[in-house]
């Protein structure tokens, strides 16, 4: 299946040609979890991270579905 | 700080200093002096530009220190937007200055027999107050420049603008920067007005052959000190997220949340946001020979703030906060940095708070001034508040009156006070924030964002009511305790997630003031806090009707998740209930 991925602030540096805020699709196994996702990318999955399943908050263990836009940005913060 | 300064901007043949010591104040600082000393001495009934009002600056209880990002300022007054009690902090030098010489606060009191304009001129040799009319309308940047040639640039300075000068609701009050430039304001609430009423257009710190202040233990100070900025380095984002892109982070993770007001709270996402995001804005200052990090006052280690040059390379502005360049950015659909660093410029300039600026501009062009995305137009406007057209005057007195005056209904302001950069929609903790705080909306009051959407301070549902009342409680009590201490609210983060932090920030306080306080007795110390602006409140005329976001956030579902805000009036009377 398909989803829509895209990373953002420092996470950039984890995948090659990535540019924050711009979302590429991936090619994803049927039922993958986030976490799986993590490891296709090699982000590394002991940071704190922040996830964001269609704009909601999400879990490492969430499974994801088709079309599904998955965000992840490292710890931040502001005010 | 052992001594409060009192001047008296009424007296009869011109301003009268007295000096006395902090009496029933003492062991007080930041926002439990302002709150208390306003709660106390001003009749809650009276006019906020009035004689009777009285404007307190004081830094916190650990200003003056070498405690890390100790140099936060308070100011309170009754405030001429709310009218209500404010506590407007700010960064800069001055909190630091100010403490150093010796002083729990400044209160100007009164109101002056003539319209001169006034500098108070203070040293460790005393207090100075000079009539200057040369200075009548000028910007803050204008105004530093002229004074620097007088008192040079190793002192502090805080200043009003013409809009202070114009007793506009939206003024804020300028405190100079590292770099001695007017870009760190006490914005919220109109506090600028209120110094603009007393007749005072700079105040002028020199601590000059002045030491740190010294604490009772050094010995423990100093080891407190280190366990507390160990701590402010290992939490990442204290220790690394706000130094490299500011705080305007926060622009994606918003806009991905669904939870960036656009065009006037219409839209939770903004089609242009990467534009002016923090990573973008970042890299932006860097390529132009800028810098995206940057302590607004000296001792602080986490450092959001940043330099902004133009596309010459040369200095416009500090770096936009978030606030700012959603206000004026996604909030009124404008996606170009430059535009934003100009208004940001003008805003200090002029002195106008960014966040009430911005929304009424959004609430303007909601009204059809100007169309949604029209820069130029946007920056016409706040050039109209700093000449003081009628337009600009309307405008100059915030979204609340905007909205009045040109008949429109979607006006998100709570106490007359514009909302910052978080719809409560997408963002129900803040939402509760917004509606209860006694500053009106304000999203430091109690800072939700952390828990709904960042993970910071535990983890709750940002869509959902369950869980909101209590959270903001907790986080509008912690508040009140942090702004009294002069700390950075942003310490916030490392301390609500490590609990050795926020045991090593205790311990500067006990070590510092020879106490022996605990998490208890902080809590205590918030909440007084929160008694007395209440009860202020309370007095003034606010009830609960007044702890209500307005009624469209209730009643249209905010795309993209199609949410209304949730929590109940029932629930939202519970907040204080402890
Ligand atoms: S973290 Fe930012 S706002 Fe806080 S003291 Fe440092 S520069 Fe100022």
């Amino acid at each position: 299946m398909k989803i829509e991925f895209v990373l953002y602030a420092s996470l950039t540096q984890f995948v090659s040609g990535s540019v924050a805020g711009k979302p590429i699709t991936l090619e994803i196994p049927d039922k993958a979890t986030v976490n799986h996702v993590l490891h296709m990318m090699a982000i590394p999955s002991d940071m704190a991270l922040i996830l964001l399943i269609n704009g909601r908050s999400g879990t490492k263990e969430h499974e994801l579905s088709e079309g599904d836009r998955l965000a992840i940005f490292p710890p931040i913060a502001g005010g | 700080m052992e001594k409060i300064l009192r001047v008296d901007m009424g007296a009869e043949g011109g301003p009268k200093t007295t000096l006395v010591p902090p009496g029933e104040y003492a062991g007080l600082g930041g926002r439990a002096l302002t709150s208390a000393i306003v709660s106390k001495e001003v009749p809650p009934l009276c006019h906020a530009l009035g004689e009777e009002n009285k404007l307190v600056i004081a830094p916190g209880l650990l200003s003056g220190t070498i405690a890390a990002n100790s140099g936060r300022l308070s100011v309170g007054c009754k405030s001429p937007l709310t009218g209500g009690i404010k506590e407007s902090n700010a960064g800069g030098m001055a909190s630091q200055t100010l403490a150093k010489l010796g002083y729990a606060a400044i209160v100007l009191e009164g109101k002056p027999k003539t319209d001169n304009l006034y500098t108070i001129f203070v040293n460790k040799g005393g207090v100075k107050i000079e009539s200057d009319n040369t200075l009548k309308g000028l910007g803050n940047y204008a105004l530093i420049e002229k004074l620097k040639a007088k008192y040079g640039d190793k002192v502090s300075y805080m200043s009003i603008g013409p809009a202070g000068e114009m007793k506009l609701a939206a003024a804020s009050i300028a405190c100079t920067d590292m770099e001695c430039r007017p870009t760190r304001h006490a914005g919220r609430g109109g506090t600028g007005a209120v110094m603009g009423s007393k007749g005072v257009k700079a105040i002028i710190l020199d601590d000059t052959g002045v030491s740190m202040r010294p604490p009772k233990d050094a010995e423990k100070f100093k080891e407190a000190n280190k366990r507390w900025v160990d701590g402010l380095k290992k939490h990442p984002v204290t220790g690394e997220g706000l130094a490299a892109y500011g705080t305007n982070v926060l622009t994606n993770i918003l806009n991905e949340a669904g939870g960036y007001p656009t065009h006037n709270f219409m839209w939770g996402r903004f089609e242009g946001h990467t534009k002016i995001s923090g990573e973008t804005e970042a890299a932006l200052e860097k390529e132009r020979g800028g810098n995206p990090t940057h302590g607004c006052h000296r001792g602080c280690v986490m450092r959001c703030s940043g330099i902004y040059n133009d596309k010459y390379g040369n200095y416009l502005t500090k770096q936009p906060e978030y606030e700012t360049v959603w206000a004026h950015g996604g909030n009124c659909g404008i996606d170009d940095l430059d535009t934003i660093a100009m208004l940001d410029r003008l805003d200090d300039d002029y002195g106008v708070d960014t966040i009430e600026m911005g929304a009424t501009i959004g609430v303007a062009m909601e009204a059809g001034l100007a169309k949604f995305g029209d820069g130029e137009a946007a920056i016409n406007f706040v050039k109209q508040v700093g000449k003081g057209t009628n337009l600009g005057r309307i405008l100059g007195s915030g979204a609340a009156v905007t909205g009045k005056v040109f008949g429109v209904e979607r006006v998100p302001v709570v106490k007359n006070q514009a909302m910052p950069a978080y719809d409560p929609r997408a963002v129900q903790g803040i939402g509760v924030t917004y509606a209860t705080s006694p500053m009106g909306a304000d999203h430091t009051a109690g800072y939700a964002v952390g828990s709904n959407i960042l993970g910071i301070g535990g983890k709750t549902d940002a869509l959902s009511p369950e869980g909101q009342v209590d959270l903001s409680r907790n986080l509008q009590i912690a508040t009140a305790a942090v702004d009294s201490t002069g700390m950075c609210l942003f310490i916030a983060f490392a301390v609500l997630d490590q609990p050795e932090t926020f045991q090593a920030l205790i311990d500067m306080i006990n070590a510092f003031y020879g106490l022996n306080l605990n998490g208890d007795d902080v809590a205590a110390l918030g909440k007084s806090v929160l008694k007395n602006e209440r009860e202020f409140n309370i007095k003034a005329g606010f009830t609960s009707a007044h702890d209500r976001l307005p009624g469209f956030f209730s009643r249209d579902a905010l795309p993209p998740h199609n949410i209304k805000f949730k929590v109940t009036d029932a629930e939202l009377d519970q907040v204080f209930n402890w």
